[in-house]
């Protein structure tokens, strides 16, 4: 049973190795799933968000298309965002991506500024 | 109303289950396609359904009650299915005549 | 095993793990929004049904504009914005409210006065039972009854953990098209997949549908950033896309407003036939007065309707909305599919149908994950008791609390002080109490109570309602009220559908693995066990 008995990530959390922390904090394989979730609902919402913004900013079309076209399709991004986290084994790979491409893309939209 | 594209549509997925070696009944049904002609039959319908749908209220919300109405007509059946299966099966031949007379009605 | 394939079992593993948690985490708040939000595909005859002494007859929407502007002329027409609802097919009243003058004296924040029902006949106020009507379960769908923006964020996220859980249910389910017909039951576990996978697939499109719409619904709250990127001040993105005028100034010089009707009649001309659904009039009785009609949705699929702003001092025309861009006619288009206000009662009903099949959705996958994690013999887990309690308290606990809302519009007295208040709590208390009640129950026996105890309070609502006002069933069919002869028949439906679901639950507890009727030979040949263990994971 998948999730249950046996979760996906065993390798990259290190879920088989001996804990060496006390029993009521949360173990290694606990800290490293909870990094991976707010990696997953925060940073996927930050980079949604970013690149969004950056498409909508970017975009040759009237702003007002621009902006909806980046509001309708940044929940998919999300979504995929939200996946991939899950997906990939390596915990590090994930966070450098996701929160890489939501400070690049947000910090390159705010470096360009708002359309004139 | 536009009744007739759920009622088309429930004929050509009963028509698309008896093209699944599974879902045909073991002593058969006294008028029952082949397999390939079933799947034939199938698509053909779920095609005169769009059709029917669109003529009714034009293409985009005809597209919308085709792909609505063949969802509950997909649900319904499995429903009947489960629990009468020759039933399910057979509704499709009154549900194909009903249609008709419905568009013979609205129109 | 070769590198594409490990890779694909992988995936699937993963997209199965995600499926399986981000499913159990929203599945309850999901079951609650999927129940309600189905409900309020009636919301006006959820409404018209809670006010049983209103017998409104259809009247043009001229003449509706006409009533309800006289009626603000007389009440107050030194306001600064009169905003009129015009009643429509399913809506039989006009609803009014105004926007007072800002009181430079008081300081006070700029206030709207109280909604008012009017008679669209008479213009004059309706005197009928205070009720929230199918605006409570519709408004609890997405506010989820949490002080606002909270339920409005928590509905959000449990839309995109519903997005993420379909596409990842997708992936998992491999054999979609084998057993796109496959429902057997009394197979325990089995047919509790089985159950799920024919509500997902066979729904599919609607499922998808429903929750990106759903978030698109509120895009500008979810994801306002796109516009800080390509606007200084956001007012300018309201004014590109929806077309709200920036607010004019009355120049105070007192010109009599234009009549309204021939500027209904000829926005309505503009639109080829197509019907105003609601009046913008700001400025009143002033030079400068402003007159803005808004097409209604009710008639195609984009529910972003068109607009015409019209001088109320001389009748000319100012401006109109710009057709709109693909963009925009997209999240117009999008808005209209998830409202389904486009729809006719045939396609409304299928509306119906579709989001129960939602709701069944979540139910099974809610139900599917104690199925898989129920060990005969051993004492469960926590989780899995929290699960079991908490899916009771949901499935079958909240459409009691439904139907409570209903019943407490029929005995709360209708003249109450505060009723509509107590029609809400009534639906709360029901709900949460039962839960509460059902935890001092043995699980099977909690899960037979608790659905019987919904579907009694559904049977009941014809009978209440016929002792209660002049419209009961059998005054429904001699007088041809569709309406309650339909809400009526629905309760039944309701009833006999909960009614069905205690009866199993009572008869399962013999063995769940046991075949008590065997399945026709006809039905379905058995699967290779091992093909089934794989879908199971």
């Amino acid at each position: 049973m998948l999730g249950y008995a046996q979760p996906h990530m065993p390798q990259g959390t290190g879920m088989n190795r001996q804990s060496l922390l006390p029993s009521f904090l949360p173990s290694r394989r606990a800290w490293h799933m909870i990094a991976r979730c707010v990696t997953a609902l925060v940073g996927g919402y930050a980079a949604a968000a970013g690149i969004a913004s950056l498409g909508a900013r970017l975009l040759p079309i009237a702003r007002v298309e621009a902006t909806l076209w980046g509001m309708i399709l940044s929940f998919l991004i999300l979504a995929s965002f939200g996946l991939w986290a899950f997906h990939e084994r390596s915990l590090l790979k994930v966070a450098l991506v996701i929160w890489g491409s939501a400070l690049l893309s947000a910090g390159l939209t705010i470096a360009i500024g708002s359309r004139p | 109303m536009s009744l007739e594209t759920g009622l088309i549509s429930y004929a050509a997925l009963v028509s698309l289950a008896l093209a699944v070696k599974k879902h045909r009944p073991a002593p058969p049904l006294p008028a029952m396609p082949s397999p390939r002609t079933a799947r034939l039959i199938g698509w053909l319908l779920l095609a005169a359904a769009l059709i029917v749908a669109i003529w009714r209220v034009g293409p985009s919300q005809g597209l919308v009650a085709w792909i609505w109405q063949m969802c509950v007509a997909g649900a319904l059946f499995v429903l009947l299915q489960s629990w009468r299966s020759r039933l399910a099966l057979t509704l499709a031949v009154p549900s194909l005549l009903l249609a008709p007379l419905l568009m013979m009605i609205g129109a | 095993m070769s590198k594409a394939a490990s890779d694909e079992k992988g995936l699937r593993q993963s997209m199965a793990w995600i499926h399986t948690w981000l499913g159990l985490l929203a599945g309850w708040i999901l079951f609650a929004m999927f129940l309600t939000g189905t409900a309020s595909y009636f919301r006006p005859e959820i409404t018209r049904w809670m006010q049983p002494e209103l017998h409104l007859a259809p009247v043009a929407p001229r003449q509706a504009a006409e009533t309800a502007v006289a009626h603000m002329q007389a009440t107050s027409p030194d306001d600064l914005q009169w905003y009129i609802y015009l009643p429509d097919d399913r809506t039989p009243e006009t609803r009014i409210f105004a926007m007072p003058k800002p009181d430079a004296e008081a300081k006070a924040p700029r206030k709207r006065r109280a909604e008012i029902n009017l008679d669209p006949a008479t213009g004059e106020p309706l005197n009928a039972r205070e009720t929230r009507g199918g605006e409570h379960f519709y408004r609890f769908h997405f506010q989820l009854q949490l002080p606002h923006p909270w339920g409005r964020w928590l509905a959000g996220l449990c839309a995109i953990f519903m997005l993420t859980a379909i596409i990842s249910g997708v992936i998992t389910h491999k054999r979609i098209f084998v057993d796109f017909f496959t429902l057997r039951w009394n197979k325990g576990q089995r047919s509790w997949l089985d159950a799920h996978n024919v509500s997902a697939v066979l729904a599919l499109p609607f499922h998808a549908m429903i929750t990106y719409t759903g978030l698109i619904t509120l895009f500008v709250m979810y994801m306002p950033w796109p516009i800080a990127a390509n606007y200084p001040k956001p007012a300018a993105f309201y004014t590109d896309a929806y077309g709200t005028e920036p607010d004019g100034k009355a120049l105070g010089k007192a010109v009599p407003l234009q009549p309204i009707g021939p500027l209904v009649d000829a926005a309505s001309r503009e639109w080829q036939g197509g019907r105003p659904r609601t009046i913008v009039i700001r400025n009143p009785n002033d030079a400068a007065a402003t007159v803005t009609i808004l097409r209604s949705g009710a008639e195609r699929l984009n529910a972003r309707g068109e607009s015409i702003t019209y001088s109320g001092a001389t009748g000319a025309k100012l401006t109109q909305s710009a057709p709109p861009g693909p963009a925009l006619t997209t999240a117009g288009v999008m808005l209209g599919l998830h409202l389904g206000n486009f729809a006719g009662p045939v396609l409304r009903w299928t509306y119906f149908l579709l989001g129960l099949t939602g709701t069944a959705m979540v139910g099974t996958g809610l139900l599917l994950w104690t199925a898989k994690r129920r060990k005969p013999g051993a004492r469960p887990f926590f989780g899995f008791r929290l699960v079991e309690r908490l899916n009771i308290a949901t499935i079958a606990c909240l459409p009691a609390g439904m139907a409570a809302f209903l019943l407490s519009n029929r005995l709360i007295p209708a003249g109450l002080e505060g009723r509509a208040e107590l029609e809400v709590k009534a639906m709360f208390w029901t709900w949460f109490g039962m839960a509460a009640l059902a935890l001092l129950r043995p699980v099977r026996r909690a899960w037979v109570e608790a659905l019987a105890l919904s579907a009694a309070a559904f049977a009941a609502l014809p009978l209440v309602n016929m002792a209660t006002t002049d419209r009961g069933l059998f005054a429904s069919i001699a007088g041809g009220d569709w309406l309650f002869l339909s809400f009526d028949g629905a309760m039944i439906a309701i009833a006999a559908l909960l009614g069905f679901g205690a009866w199993r639950a009572g008869q399962v507890k013999t063995a769940p693995a046991s075949k008590r009727r065997t399945p026709r030979p006809t039905a379905m040949p058995a699967v290779a066990p091992a093909r089934e263990a794989a879908d199971v994971a």
